[in-house]
C-alpha cells in the first residue's frame, strides 16, 4: 500500500477506501481459493478484459481464466491498469460491442 | 508507586542484520532464524528473571502476547504464567494481555484466566488487548472487525465470570448454547482488569468508564501525560475521581553507577529493541480498519516505532529512563508528577540485554529505586485533583 500520500487532502478518502477493501478481502486475501475448480462450469459466452499493467492482479490471471473457462476469449488492453472500464472506456466498449455482435452473428 | 517487572521475552540472539534486511522482526522474519536450543535456554533465563523479580520485592511480574516475531517469544502467555503461578510466591502475576479479537473462542480466555487466578490464589491480573496491527497479518483475522470482536469477547468473558452458568450467549461473532466455565475466578467478582493501549481515544474512554487500569505502551512521557489526563477527564465525566493506581506507565529503566556508564551499557541493547525488534512498516503496524481514522493518524504521528531512534533521544523524551540511581530517581519522580501514574510497568530486560546485565539492573532498581518510591504518590496538580 501507499505509505506517503502525494495529495494529503485525499488522506481520509484513501483510508476509507483501504478499510472497505480490507473488510471485503482480508481473509482469504482478495480471492476465492476454490474458484479454480468451479470455473469450468461456466457455460455462457465469456469475454475476459484485462489491463496489461494491472498491478493488483497481473495479466497472467487473464490467461489462466481464459484456459479454465470453456470457449472464453481474453483481451489484454495495453497501457491500462486494474480498471479498464474506467481507464480505457472507449477500448473497453469497443471490445464489448464487438464481442456481443459476434455472438449475434454466431446465433 | 508499584513496580512490575514487564518482560517482552525477546529472542535476543536474533540476527539483527537479517532483521534489518527483512525490514521487520515481525510476520515475515523467517523462523529458520529461531534456534530451539538457544530459545529453550532463553525461556528458562527469562522465567528465572521473573522469579528473581519476586524475591527482589517487585510488586508484580507481567507477560504479554505477540505472534510470529523475534520481538517476543510469548504467543501463548498462559503457558509461562502457568509455570510462574507456583514459583512466583508473593508478587502479582499479570498477562497484559491476551489479544481477544484473534480468538475464535474467547471462553478459553475466561477459563485460562480463572485457572491462573485460582492457581495464584487471587494474585492474577487480567489484561485484555486487541494485539498490535502485525497480529492481524500473522493470524489472518480481519482488522476491520477487531474492535467489534474485542468488545464482544470482553463482554462475554466478564459475563462468564460473574453470571452463574449455564446461560446461552448469542453475539454477532460468538455463539454459545452453554456458557458455564469451571473453574470460576478466585477473586470476587473477577480478577482486576487492565487495559494496555497505544493511546486510542475510544479505548481510553472505555477503560475509564469501566474503572479498569489503563496502561500506556512505549511513548514519550509528554504523550503519556496527555493520554492519562484524557483518562482522568473521562473518569470525571463518568462521575468519579480515579486513583493514580489506575494509571500504569509501561517503560524501560536501566541503572548503572554513573549516567555515562548506564548510557554506554544500555545503548546497543536498547537501540536493538527500538530499531530492530520493534521496527515494522506502517501498514503492518496499522492495517486498515484496525482503529478509527482519527486515532490512526494520531497514533501514527505519536509512535516511536518505525523511526530510527537513539538512546539519547529516547532518554531525553522520556520513553525510557537510563542513568545513575540519582538521575533515575529524579526523572521517575518528575514523570510521576507530570503524568500522575502510580504503577510502573518496567522492562528491566530489553532487546539484546544479556542475563548478567539484566540481573544487575534488576538488583540496582530494587535496591536504589524501589525503596524511594514505595510510599510515593504523584505530587502537585495530580494529587490535588485526586483529593
Amino acid at each position: 500500500m501507499i505509505a506517503r500520500l502525494l495529495r494529503p487532502e485525499l488522506e481520509d478518502a484513501n483510508m476509507k477506501n483501504r478499510i472497505a477493501t480490507a473488510k471485503l478481502a482480508w481473509q482469504p486475501r482478495t480471492y476465492d481459493p476454490h474458484l479454480r475448480k468451479w470455473l469450468h462450469r461456466i457455460d455462457v459466452p465469456t469475454l475476459i478484459i484485462w489491463g496489461a499493467n494491472d498491478r493488483v492482479f497481473p495479466m497472467e490471471y487473464a490467461y489462466a481464466y481464459q484456459q479454465l473457462i470453456p470457449g472464453s476469449k481474453a483481451v489484454i488492453i495495453p497501457e491500462c491498469g486494474h480498471i479498464p472500464q474506467a481507464e480505457k472506456p472507449a477500448v473497453f466498449v469497443s471490445e464489448l460491442t464487438d464481442f456481443i455482435a459476434g455472438m449475434r452473428i454466431a446465433a | 508507586m508499584k513496580f512490575f517487572n514487564f518482560h517482552h521475552m525477546p529472542y535476543r540472539h536474533a540476527d539483527l542484520d537479517a532483521i534489518e534486511k527483512n525490514g521487520s522482526a515481525w510476520v515475515t522474519y523467517s523462523n529458520r532464524h529461531y534456534d530451539p536450543h538457544k530459545g529453550a535456554e532463553l525461556y528458562h533465563e527469562y522465567l528465572d528473571q521473573m522469579e528473581f523479580a519476586d524475591t527482589l520485592g517487585f510488586d508484580g511480574v507481567c507477560l504479554n502476547e505477540h505472534h510470529q516475531t523475534a520481538y517476543g517469544m510469548m504467543p501463548i502467555p498462559g503457558v509461562l504464567a502457568g509455570a510462574l503461578a507456583r514459583s512466583v510466591k508473593r508478587a502479582k502475576l499479570a498477562i497484559l494481555g491476551r489479544a481477544l479479537p484473534l480468538l475464535n473462542n474467547p471462553l478459553m480466555v475466561a477459563e485460562e484466566y480463572a485457572m491462573l487466578d485460582n492457581l495464584t490464589r487471587g494474585r492474577f491480573i487480567a489484561g485484555f488487548v486487541r494485539g498490535i496491527g502485525a497480529e492481524y497479518h500473522a493470524m489472518g483475522i480481519n482488522p476491520v472487525v477487531s474492535q467489534e470482536r474485542y468488545a464482544e469477547a470482553h463482554d462475554l468473558i466478564v459475563r462468564a465470570w460473574t453470571e452463574p452458568g449455564p446461560f446461552a450467549y448469542e453475539g454477532r461473532h460468538y455463539h454459545f448454547n452453554y456458557v458455564n466455565p469451571w473453574p470460576r475466578p478466585y477473586q470476587t467478582p473477577h480478577p482486576p482488569i487492565w487495559i494496555p493501549s497505544q493511546g486510542s481515544s475510544s479505548t481510553i474512554k472505555w477503560a475509564a468508564q469501566k474503572r479498569y487500569t489503563y496502561a500506556q505502551t512505549l511513548s514519550p512521557i509528554a504523550v503519556v501525560a496527555r493520554f492519562f489526563q484524557m483518562y482522568r477527564d473521562e473518569a470525571e465525566k463518568a462521575g468519579y475521581t480515579p486513583s493514580p493506581d489506575q494509571l500504569a506507565w509501561s517503560n524501560t529503566i536501566y541503572v548503572a553507577e554513573t549516567d555515562e556508564q548506564a548510557m554506554r551499557e544500555a545503548k546497543p541493547h536498547l537501540e536493538a529493541l527500538v530499531n530492530r525488534f520493534l521496527k515494522m512498516p506502517v501498514e503492518m503496524l496499522l492495517p486498515p480498519g484496525y482503529t478509527n481514522i482519527e486515532s490512526m493518524k494520531r497514533v501514527r504521528a505519536a509512535k516511536v516505532t518505525g523511526k530510527i531512534s537513539s538512546i539519547e533521544e529516547l532518554n531525553t523524551t522520556g520513553v525510557v529512563i537510563v542513568g545513575s540511581p540519582n538521575t533515575v530517581r529524579e526523572k521517575l519522580a518528575e514523570y510521576q508528577d507530570l503524568a500522575g501514574f502510580n504503577t510502573s510497568l518496567t522492562k528491566t530486560q530489553f532487546g539484546t540485554l544479556p542475563n548478567d546485565m539484566t540481573r544487575a539492573n534488576m538488583t540496582a532498581i530494587a535496591e536504589e529505586i524501589l525503596p524511594h518510591f514505595r510510599d510515593r504518590l504523584p505530587q502537585g496538580k495530580q494529587q490535588a485533583a485526586a483529593e
